[in-house]
């Protein structure tokens, strides 16, 4: 007996700790799982033999292969549905820091765009100088968003900054968008971003990622 | 008589020790066991045994759960955690007690006993066989015994929770492509009648054509007033929809909110 347990240790710890230091813990479970698997088909047959009947040896197949296909279907159950559920929860997080976006940036476009279209007379200021009425400071490359909570990390960052047009990109710090892979205005990657470019016939939208 | 000096008689019969081989085994096991229990699997079960994870009859559930903590880091805009050596072996002994050592103690318990039996051999109750066949019939009856209805709970409850959260993904994909028409009114308001736009009102404002459909839902204008526009979304997933009120009513409050959310069908 001893020998199987040692033998069942190194065979379930090596297969355990084949893929290596991973982020997840599923690699390393599911390889282990295999050889565990595999031991325990190894033990059972090993055994159960004589001088145990036919009977109690295929009542105990059986037991075995329904109770393994049970625990086989819970833990891949489990492995999927927590990754979707973890895909899900970033989609929800997506769609919600959009939607925060939505109703925070192009706010101060929109009011922008009235104020230009309100101001009488034939010379009008441009949308630049009525932009730096409110953020005398901004240039390209300024973030013009004050976080409202410890956990706001949205930024919005003016990108274009002249009398015909105003673009600002709105990016998430640690919310993901749809591509892992898109370069972020601040050199992050694959995080969320959007861009809103304001001109005097009104503001164009552009989800980029 | 001198007890010290008196000679040993060899001739009277001899008296079973009460150190038997098989009591010394009983001991010996009932000690470990206890040694185990206490500096082992108490603290291991009691959770954070290392001050990082607990000992789980199902490790799959540990790693699961770590995968759900790596979502919500994610959805509240912390950086994931990374596990410790210290996690990953705790993991790996879940997965050796429960899977390995566990049934191999149960099947060769149960084969010696069976051996024992074969042989006419009567033995002590608490004989090596016995008590390594006991203990494996608790770890693995532990984990064995639920599986099955663990693994038609997880079934069942997976897919409930599919469904629920498809129905509420799309609830909130069409708030959010409304929240989008509220835009493109809210700028037709702010556009001159010569630029296009309403002058002040709603009046001539409609979806633009991207927005009109998508693969969540129709969107359409029911009632376009001065400084109301009333919208209705019908989902093409389900037999449900939205409808809701822009109320530019207040100019100072420009740009305008939406209100007045009404949701039928499945989105209730």
């Amino acid at each position: 007996m001893l020998i199987w347990l040692v033998g069942g240790v190194a065979l379930a710890s090596i297969a355990f700790l084949i893929p290596g230091e991973q982020l997840e813990f599923w690699p390393s479970i599911n390889a282990g799982g295999v050889g565990v698997a595999v031991y325990l088909l190894g033990l059972v047959a090993y055994t159960v033999r004589s001088p145990f009947s036919k009977r109690t040896q295929i009542i105990t197949w059986i037991t075995v292969v329904i109770i393994g296909s049970a625990l086989a279907v819970h833990w891949t159950g489990m492995d999927s549905t927590t990754h979707w559920q973890r895909e899900e929860l970033g989609k929800i997080s997506a769609m919600i820091h959009r939607g925060i976006i939505l109703a925070n940036v192009p706010d101060s476009l929109l009011l922008l765009l009235r104020e230009y279209h309100r101001q009488a007379g034939t010379k009008k200021e441009a949308l630049a100088q009525l932009f730096r009425k409110t953020y005398p400071n901004a240039v390209v490359g300024t973030n013009i968003h004050k976080p409202e909570h410890d956990h706001d990390s949205l930024m919005v960052f003016v990108t274009a900054l002249s009398d015909s047009v105003i673009e600002l990109t709105a990016q998430e710090m640690f919310v993901r968008g749809r591509d892992r892979t898109f370069r972020n205005y601040n050199g992050r990657t694959g995080m969320v971003q959007e861009v809103f470019a304001l001109t005097e016939k009104g503001i164009r939208h552009e989800s980029r990622n | 008589m001198n007890p010290e000096t008196e000679p040993v008689n060899d001739s009277a019969p001899r008296r079973a020790s009460e150190f038997s081989p098989s009591f010394l085994r009983w001991l010996i096991s009932l000690t470990c066991g206890t040694l185990v229990l206490f500096f082992v699997i108490d603290p291991l079960y009691r959770g954070r045994p290392f001050g990082e994870i607990g000992f789980s009859p199902y490790p799959w559930i540990v790693a699961g759960g770590q995968v759900i903590s790596f979502g919500l880091q994610e959805f509240s805009g912390r950086p994931l955690e990374v596990p410790t050596a210290t996690q990953r072996y705790s993991l790996l002994a879940s997965l050796l007690v429960g899977l390995v050592v566990g049934p191999t103690l149960f099947f060769f318990g149960w084969r010696m006993n069976r051996i024992e039996k074969e042989s006419g051999k009567k033995g002590s109750v608490f004989r090596a066989s016995n008590i390594a066949f006991l203990l494996g019939v608790l770890v693995t009856f532990t984990i064995a015994v639920p599986a099955i209805p663990a693994a038609i709970a997880q079934r069942m409850v997976s897919h409930s929770l599919r469904n629920a959260q498809a129905v509420q993904r799309s609830r909130d994909a069409i708030i959010n492509d409304l929240n989008w028409i509220r835009l493109f009114a809210e700028q037709h308001r702010a556009l001159p009648q010569e630029g296009g736009g309403g002058g002040g009102t709603y009046i001539g404002f409609q979806i633009p054509s991207q927005l009109e459909a998508n693969a969540e839902a129709t969107y359409e204008i029911v009632n376009v007033f001065d400084s109301t526009v009333v919208m209705k979304a019908s989902s093409k997933r389900y037999d449900a929809g939205v409808m809701v009120t822009i109320d530019g009513r207040f100019a100072r409050r420009f740009p305008a909110g939406l209100r007045d959310w009404t949701y039928t069908g499945q989105f209730q």
